[in-house]
């Protein structure tokens, strides 16, 4: 499955009204003004969502009403996408904000790192010493960057406190 | 006078503050990479770098985001000159003819000249900051809530400006900006809305969202590039300009300087509007108008000076009145309220050495870029060449560990991630991200000033057409808001009748 410009331009419009029409529900349970003279909580979210839902019609209809175009003339990236591979990307990093919560920043981003390096090196990337090599460097790079240097603090991991 | 006194108390002030003079420097080198490393945007670089600032001192942070902006917009001209391979939008016109210098085997001096023009137009912009903006904040104090509200449609009326090819995809943007910046406490009666029970929401988490915006839609987008990097298969050459070059270019610098810095302060122009124009211009003005686009050093010359000159005209509005330029002073509007510093006229009265501190680091950064490019081109040429399977996990960790950092919270981290889904959406759908950032910026300021001003009027709406200032910014924010629909119907008219006038004769 391919993700081209016209399906994402769908997929934003239909997420805006239904963005939208969400807001314009929700604002309706807000309490109403206390004086007179103001308009309330709800006015400004309410006429933004209809605004919205009425701009995601619009580019919905449009959509439909227009042919598929392979190269699309607005600054829209219209190469096609794998989804697949999107998908395995963001799978990829919820993976590595679960792993954080137990082995914290440090490994589970050298962890990451080594998979989505090798895994954008293409075949045999994995097995590359220079991926384990860059995956490790990058990682204790950045987090002696967080933590020694600027003094923030990243996630310790359940692990590690727990052994503490 | 007042402003070069209180510049040269600035100056003082942070000369006895090397660690803040060192984030410029580091700023700047940053920026040289992340505007040479074409796929990378300055605004991703800011907003990668943001969270990095929240422990600084506000100067340090605000001369390290300075620095990777000014370096970004030098930095794209780089691989736009050695590869064609413009690293920021604003470089597609130094490509035009700097490449073709390149091919002539005058790469280095195509780089030379853009080092001298892109600091020229950038020190110049930046004294037009200096003089000009403590007398705007001194305007813009006479400001109450009403003018404040127009202010910021004001600010809003230019989405249509940004919106790049479709002006309906940005409104999209706008609106669920606009919407999302409703998320939070009341303005008014301090009542939570959209937050669904958690308390993370009571403020819109604005940092991550930059960030997953700018920084992890770029990465996903990246998932789905060729890892391959360009070979730079030229050598450079000498890089400093001769005194005769610089005789043939100084009137194209100074002038398209000017433009820059007046562009920049126009909300919604960025350095490619800036870059294209002074081009333009350049060409207009010249003797040999046939040579653009084949290696005419004036045009190189021209697209930086212009770009540039854009950095310091962009900072004007978003020091002085709170409203940002483009999504990169957003951004940088972000780090000040993060340092809990307000901007507008009063940070002047409030903060005024801090202020002039920055002035002087702005020259500070221009002066380090000017020696580090020139020191460090050849290895910059050449390190810019890393492949994406590095960058894409790279940019991934930053982002993760930056959204971390704001408020130790995983929670931002989420917050970010759905943001970068939805960024690289946006990318695909060609929805522009800047307009978002806007709505999300002056929202909350729309809305405030605008419930404000009705409550000071006791209910009535004449505050909207009955104070001068305020009608003059909702009647220019109207013109701003139509300009973009009025020249497309002109040019679809035309387009028209000269198709009618073609047939006519064919007849």
């Amino acid at each position: 499955m391919v993700l081209n410009e016209k399906k994402a331009s769908s997929l934003i419009g239909l997420l805006a009204i239904v963005g939208g029409i969400a807001a314009i529900i929700t604002a309706r349970s807000f309490p109403p003004s206390l004086t007179d003279t103001d308009v309330g909580p709800s006015i400004f979210p309410t006429t933004y969502g209809v605004v919205l839902v009425i701009l995601g019609l619009l580019l919905v209809v449009r959509n439909l009403r227009r042919p598929l175009a392979p190269h699309a003339t607005d600054k829209g990236d219209s190469a096609p996408l794998d989804v697949a591979r999107l998908a395995f990307g963001i799978a990829g990093v919820a993976a590595y904000l679960w792993v954080i919560d137990y082995a914290g920043f440090a490994i589970s981003t050298v962890i990451y790192l080594w998979g989505m390096i090798g895994l954008m090196r293409g075949k045999g990337g994995f097995r590359q010493f220079s991926t384990l090599a860059l995956a490790v460097l990058i990682g204790l790079a950045v987090y002696a960057a967080f933590v020694l240097l600027l003094q923030v603090p990243l996630p310790a991991g359940l692990w590690l406190e727990s052994a503490a | 006078m007042d402003s070069l006194l209180a510049l040269l108390d600035g100056a003082r002030h942070l000369i006895s503050q090397w660690d803040a003079m060192l984030m410029a420097a580091a700023g700047v080198a940053l920026g040289l990479i992340v505007g040479a490393l074409p796929g990378l945007s300055v605004a991703m670089g800011v907003a990668i770098m943001l969270p990095f600032t929240y422990g600084m001192e506000p100067l340090h942070g605000l001369l390290l985001l300075s620095g990777i902006f000014f370096g970004g917009v030098y930095g794209g001209s780089i691989t736009a000159i050695l590869l064609r391979i413009p690293g920021t939008p604003a470089a597609a016109a130094t490509a035009l003819d700097g490449y073709a210098m390149t091919r002539q085997g005058k790469a280095g001096q195509a780089l030379g000249v853009a080092t001298v023009s892109s600091f020229t137009g950038g020190v110049i912009s930046i004294l037009v900051l200096i003089f000009l903006a403590p007398l705007l904040a001194q305007f813009a104090l006479r400001f109450s809530a009403a003018e404040s509200f127009a202010l910021a449609v004001f600010g809003l009326s230019i989405i249509a400006s940004i919106s790049g090819g479709s002006v309906l995809k940005g409104l999209v943007s706008g609106f669920a900006g606009l919407l999302l910046a409703t998320v939070g406490m009341d303005p008014l009666l301090g009542l939570p809305r959209f937050t669904g029970g958690m308390s993370e929401l009571y403020s819109v988490p604005f940092i991550p969202i930059m960030i997953g915006l700018f920084a992890a839609a770029e990465a996903f987008k990246m998932l789905s590039e060729s890892s391959r990097a360009t070979e730079l298969k030229t050598a450079i050459g000498r890089v400093l300009p001769t005194r005769d070059t610089l005789r043939n270019v100084w009137g194209t610098v100074l002038r398209s300087s000017g433009i820059g810095t007046a562009i920049g302060i126009i909300p919604g122009a960025g350095s490619d509007i800036a870059a294209f124009v002074a081009y333009g211009e350049a060409k207009r003005f010249s003797k040999t108008p046939e040579t653009f686009g084949k290696g005419a050093v004036q045009g190189v010359a021209a697209a930086e000076a212009g770009a540039n000159g854009c950095t310091g005209g962009a900072m004007l509005p978003m020091l002085t009145l709170g409203i940002p330029g483009d999504a990169v002073t957003a951004i940088m509007l972000g780090a000040l309220t993060l340092q809990g510093i307000q901007p507008g006229p009063r940070l002047f009265q409030e903060n005024g050495e801090l202020v002039f501190s920055l002035f002087a680091g702005l020259l500070l950064c221009y002066v380090v870029l000017l020696v580090m490019a020139f020191c460090s081109l050849r290895y910059i040429a050449r390190m810019v060449q890393v492949p994406k399977s590095i960058l894409m996990p790279l940019i991934m960790v930053l982002s993760v560990a930056g959204a971390y950092a704001i408020g130790n919270s995983m929670f931002d981290v989420g917050i970010m991630l759905v943001a970068g889904v939805i960024g690289f959406l946006m990318i695909k759908a060609g929805l522009p991200a800047s307009p978002m950032v806007l709505g999300l910026v002056l929202g909350p300021m729309a809305e405030s000033n605008f419930r404000r001003a009705l409550t000071l009027s006791e209910g009535s709406y004449d505050f909207l057409y009955t104070r001068p200032i305020t009608v003059v910014l909702l009647t220019v924010a109207l013109l701003t808001m139509f300009a973009p629909a009025f020249s497309t119907y002109r040019r679809q008219r035309q387009a028209k009748r000269s198709t009618a006038i073609q047939s006519g004769a064919q007849a």
